[in-house]
């Protein structure tokens, strides 16, 4: 059975940082807010009630929308700009200025009617909204980032891949040169661990792949490489260094060392750890006819016995 | 019920604090594991903390935060990730203050109420806090100079709306580079609303010095004074550099 968690919100929110600018827009305003602004607004406009303070409220949050999409703009609507991110979240801050014309909207149906029989009906379905959108997305969902879902696996992993690279590292705290990008932040601390979240190098205080994971921005070779399980398979050294076949080689996958899989709340991990002596130019892994890498996709123990 | 009969400044203050005390505690107990935060904002405010200055700044990414979250680590001894989580959430949760004023300003007190709880029970904003993002500063810059920019229109609380706009000010230049321009834009709009006054002025010359550490940081970097690095490029394509 479906673990109930909070990875559907994860998943909605993916959704909307995926999705085209205008979209990503709609979702970034909070969508029951922006419905009730939006209507505020049009019938005080076209009644003739929207004031010189609400035009002047109106303007900076438009104009905070505006300069944030030229500089997104400018850089070429890219995902990732010289100047700002196509994020939902750049956008996202300007909502509570609109949001003021949500609680104008929520004012007036409160006591929009001299009849109590509908002014009570109004306010209750006011109070029952309220307490739904406090309740679920905000009390119940949060909760379940912290229950069961993504956080709470990568937690219980990353405690034990920090606790496996510390004994096994044996390499210096720092690199010996330092080597800054414009793009990116990195330190010098080691060891430099790669992975499919970046938490793993948190927990050990060393260097992960960057914020911006996939655009190979990390100027040091990673110490060790943690994958976990997605659509039964793990990425395999071999896949996740495609561009660079020969590196593949350079890594050995750690499960001997520390009894096989490292078992998250979810999923599975594995660690692979940089060989003493890198270099190796067939590494396994390598099809020795077309000198490409062969991708693996190995089902664990746990995806073998639950499809039985 | 009549809410806008009753004097309830007090109860708008005492709601205020129990929300940026629940918010801080909550964010450095349990704060939400996020990239960003893991490798830029919790590593930079260890290095703040440690003396580390080379580390502690990256052009991209504001001074404010690592001074912030640097400092609360040096002086609590927590870790990183929860010192970005605390103050991210401690901003958030002073947002409400010019969000309450806000809309009192614009419509009215029970609107006001309904502004503060539709602000603190919106999960998108907290969950930036409780990530520790740089979102929250933005937001509350973002919002006390909209509140300032409204108040220069009727002159009101001259001392007030002085320090609300330089505190936005600031927020909008040392944490984000993508809000410095904005936070220009609606200094200017402050500036045509309250009739280029002395505080005008004075609001220039601390947005001015506000700059200085950002400009400092990628001029280190660059060898260009100036306060984001993405100008740099404009330049370097302008002057062909």
């Amino acid at each position: 059975m479906k673990r109930s968690s909070g990875v559907e919100m994860e998943a909605l929110v993916g959704y909307f940082q995926s999705a085209p600018l205008p979209l990503s827009l709609a979702g970034a305003y909070w969508l029951p807010y922006a419905a009730l602004a939006w209507a505020a607004i049009l019938v005080r406009v076209f009644t003739g009630c929207f004031r010189k303070i609400e035009w002047a409220l109106l303007a900076v949050f438009a104009a905070s929308v505006l300069i944030e999409a030229i500089q997104l703009a400018v850089d070429g609507f890219k995902f990732s700009g010289e100047s700002t991110w196509g994020l939902p979240r750049y956008f996202g801050v300007f909502a509570p200025l609109f949001w003021v014309w949500s609680a104008y909207a929520l004012s007036w149906l409160w006591s929009a009617s001299a009849n109590p029989l509908v002014r009570n009906a109004c306010r209750i379905a006011i109070v029952a909204a309220i307490g739904w959108l406090a309740v679920f997305p905000g009390i119940i969902e949060t909760a379940g980032l912290y229950a069961g879902g993504a956080r709470a696996d990568v937690e219980t992993a990353t405690a034990k891949i920090a606790k496996i690279i510390k004994a096994d590292y044996a390499g210096p705290s720092r690199q010996s040169e330092a080597k800054r990008t414009m793009k990116e932040y990195f330190t010098t601390r080691r060891p430099v661990v790669f992975g499919d979240f970046s938490a793993a190098a948190w927990a050990v205080r060393g260097q992960s792949e960057g914020a911006a994971q996939g655009f190979g921005l990390c100027p040091y070779e990673p110490d060790y490489v943690c994958f976990r399980l997605y659509d039964g398979g793990y990425r395999s050294p071999e896949e996740r260094f495609v561009r660079n076949p020969r590196r593949a080689g350079d890594y050995e996958y750690l499960g001997s060392v520390h009894g096989g899989e490292i078992e998250g709340e979810r999923t599975s991990w594995r660690i692979y750890r940089r060989r003493a002596t890198p270099g190796r130019s067939r590494a396994p892994g390598i099809d020795p006819d077309t000198g490409k890498p062969v991708i693996s996709r190995t089902k664990t123990t746990k995806q073998q016995g639950a499809g039985k | 019920m009549k809410l806008t009969k009753i004097d309830d400044s007090r109860l708008f203050w005492a709601v205020a604090a129990a929300i940026c005390v629940a918010a801080t505690a909550l964010a450095v107990f349990h704060p939400l594991l996020a990239t960003d935060t893991a490798c830029r904002y919790a590593p930079m405010a260890e290095a703040f903390a440690a003396g580390e200055w080379a580390e502690a700044f990256h052009p991209r990414f504001g001074v404010g935060f690592p001074v912030l979250s640097g400092t609360c680590v040096f002086l609590s001894g927590c870790d990183g990730y929860a010192a970005c989580s605390a103050i991210a959430a401690l901003a958030w949760a002073l947002g409400a203050i010019p969000v309450f004023r806000l809309a009192s300003r614009v419509f009215d007190r029970r609107t006001a109420w309904f502004a503060l709880i539709l602000y603190a029970i919106c999960p998108q904003p907290y969950l930036w806090a409780l990530k520790g993002l740089r979102e929250p500063f933005k937001l509350l810059g973002v919002l006390l100079m909209a509140d300032g920019v409204v108040r220069s229109r009727d002159g009101s609380g001259r001392t007030a709306v002085l320090f609300e706009m330089c505190a936005g000010l600031a927020l909008m230049f040392l944490f984000k580079c993508d809000a410095i321009l904005l936070g220009g834009l609606l200094a200017l709009a402050f500036a045509f609303c309250d009739g280029w006054s002395r505080r005008t002025w004075m609001m220039a010359a601390s947005g001015a010095l506000a700059l200085q550490p950002m400009c400092f940081v990628v001029w280190e970097w660059t060898g260009w004074w100036l306060p984001a690095p993405h100008y740099v490029t404009i330049l370097e394509k302008v002057f062909g550099g």
